[in-house]
């Protein structure tokens, strides 16, 4: 008797460690899920405000790219943060920003931030003579 | 009174070597007649469902590349080079991926199907790669027949939209 009760001890003790490991994964794959759609996203708004000729039109084609994106359910909101169109360089670099909520809250997070960056060349102005 | 001590002595070493050499299940045989419908029960219902979930997850993995090869080609090609039925997106790339080792990783029941549309926003315009397949799963299970993923093929769609290269492409 006293060993049987040992077991249940033993077995609620794996259990309280075990089942928080298992229910954090699912967060764990909802973040990496996430961040590689923002950064999809991010890529796709560099890309589109890299045809456009100065740094309003970019922003534009951006956001519109963000409308055109494919967002995962977990995520809340997807937008565009910062667009740098730099003709100096010849490069666009885009920021977006993707707000997830975590199935499995977290204790004081239930909620994050994921920020991509994406660098893409200029193809919308006509090359340097 | 020696030899009764002698007798208690003797029996009590037999009945411990008897456990060593049989363990205290002899008697009944429970053991041996437990562990095959056991055995039998774990490698069901447990470890080739689990396997097969987990190839699953594998193959997915390998479809969601597949799609994202047709898109990355799909935005540079014109729509008529795209769209074609026996063009670079709906055959070579698949056929090409197939060949890799993350492509070999996928059973596939049939071809995957690869649907591509266009949508205009505001200036972009945007190439939708839709491939759809059908999984088998690593290990047909008898007893779940007609489950998708353990017992017969999963069917699913991946979809990608980007945007597309040369606007132009779309008008030709």
């Amino acid at each position: 008797m006293r060993r049987k009760g040992q077991s249940l001890v033993e077995s609620l003790v794996g259990l309280m460690i075990l089942i928080p490991i298992g229910l954090a994964a699912f967060d764990v794959v909802t973040m990496v899920s996430c961040y590689h759609a923002n950064e999809q996203v991010a890529d796709s708004c560099a890309r589109a405000a890299a045809t456009r000729a100065d740094q309003g039109a970019a922003v534009k084609a951006a956001e519109d790219a963000v409308e055109h994106s494919q967002i995962p359910g977990a995520a809340l909101s997807v937008g565009v943060q910062s667009i740098e169109y730099n003709l100096g360089t010849g490069m666009v670099t885009a920021v977006t920003t993707m707000q997830i909520k975590l199935p499995v809250p977290l204790p004081y997070v239930s909620q994050m931030t994921i920020k991509s960056t994406a660098v893409v060349p200029i193809v919308g102005t006509p090359a340097p003579q | 009174m020696k030899d009764a001590v002698d007798r208690d002595e003797f029996k009590s070493a037999q009945r411990r070597l008897s456990s060593l050499r049989f363990g205290r299940r002899r008697r009944t045989g429970s053991a041996l007649s437990e562990a095959g419908p056991g055995l039998f029960l774990l490698l069901v219902f447990a470890v080739f469902p689990v396997l097969d979930l987990i190839f699953l997850g594998i193959s997915y993995y390998s479809c969601i590349t597949l799609n994202d090869l047709q898109l990355r080609e799909a935005v540079k090609v014109s729509k008529s080079e795209a769209t074609a039925p026996n063009g670079v997106i709906a055959v070579a790339v698949p056929n090409q991926w197939r060949r890799t080792t993350i492509g070999g990783l996928a059973r596939l029941a049939q071809d995957p199907l690869t649907n591509v549309s266009y949508s205009f926003g505001k200036g972009n315009v945007y190439v939708t790669v839709v491939t759809s397949v059908a999984i088998q799963p690593l290990l047909t299970i008898p007893f779940f027949p007609q489950l998708p993923g353990l017992g017969a093929p999963i069917s699913c769609s991946i979809s990608g939209t980007r945007v597309l290269e040369n606007a132009n492409s779309v008008f030709y």
